[in-house]
């Protein structure tokens, strides 16, 4: 393999090598709460604040930012709402 | 699309855990109308993915849904009662959905495939960020040049595809278990092997994680 790696794999690379070490949530454990968190943001309750771990975990995440923005326009759509 | 227009009775967490542990009518309609919410659920998730407007999407949505529901019934009693039960449910059926759709993508395309330049082999969801300067982008390239180096010959190919396919295609110690035909502990024996030989590495050129990611995000 003597093509070189992207420098967009590098930086997610060395990412979740600074995340492991800093103790900062995995992909895995943000996971585990964006439902509460997107429920709280739903909810014009300051998730940020209630939940700071996963909102920086979103800030430097792309896939789980992307993840999350996805599950919002699901949960804001007219149909979203299903749930007493 | 055959499930517009459907009303679904609104359930409270606890009405939804109760029916769908139920046997008979309740669960049955439960799980129908899980099933409606979660279709068209994923219609909204996934428009930035695929064209959710085509005969085709009602197919695929089908097939995660399906797939979510046994995913769901399987955690039911995972579920902790923090968030809305569609909510969780939703975020399961949207996962399915796209490491499926994510799957597809790299079965379609081999590990050499992903790590060469081809334009469009790989598209990541990073936020642009401003050009680098000359310089800049001259350090850039010798950082690029020896972090290639020490993946590409200081790991292992198991171990450099094993972290690839958790840190660049998200998918979980389960799935790269699967797909590489291990245990799942061994993969998560590689994955932490993996990461302490590439920081090693990394340190015996005198780097760390943070100053390479620093150098790219100047």
């Amino acid at each position: 393999m003597s093509e070189p790696i992207g420098t967009d794999i590098v930086q997610r690379l060395m990412r979740h090598l600074v995340e492991i070490e800093a103790g900062k949530l995995s992909c895995q454990d943000a996971f585990a709460l964006l439902d509460e968190y997107a429920d709280l943001c739903c909810h014009q309750k300051e998730a940020e604040k209630i939940m700071p771990l996963v909102q920086n975990h979103l800030h430097q995440c792309p896939d789980c930012q992307a993840f999350y923005e996805a599950l919002l326009a699901i949960l804001q759509s007219p149909e979203g709402a299903n749930n007493d | 699309m055959g499930w517009r227009g459907i009303t679904v009775a609104k359930r409270s967490n606890q009405q939804w855990l109760n029916d769908l542990r139920a046997e008979g009518q309740p669960r049955e309609q439960a799980l129908a109308d899980l099933h409606t919410i979660l279709v068209r659920g994923l219609q909204q998730g996934l428009l930035h993915q695929i064209n959710t407007n085509t005969p085709e999407f009602a197919a695929l949505a089908e097939d995660f849904v399906q797939e979510a529901l046994i995913k769901i019934l399987d955690q039911l009693d995972s579920f902790a009662g923090r968030s809305l039960f569609t909510t969780w449910a939703h975020k399961i059926t949207l996962h399915v959905a796209l490491t499926e759709l994510r799957r597809k993508r790299w079965q379609d395309h081999s590990l050499d495939g992903l790590l060469a330049t081809d334009e469009g082999e790989y598209t990541p969801l990073l936020v642009a960020s401003s050009s680098p300067g000359p310089a800049e982008q001259t350090e850039q390239a010798d950082l690029m040049a020896q972090v290639q180096q020490l993946l590409l010959h200081g790991l292992t190919e198991k171990q450099r595809t094993a972290l690839i396919a958790l840190v660049i295609h998200g998918l979980s110690p389960e799935q790269i278990a699967a797909e590489m035909e291990m245990k799942t502990n061994a993969v998560y024996k590689l994955l932490h092997d993996a990461r302490l030989r590439l920081r090693t590495l990394l340190e015996k050129q005198g780097l760390t994680p943070a100053q390479v990611l620093q150098a790219f995000e100047s």
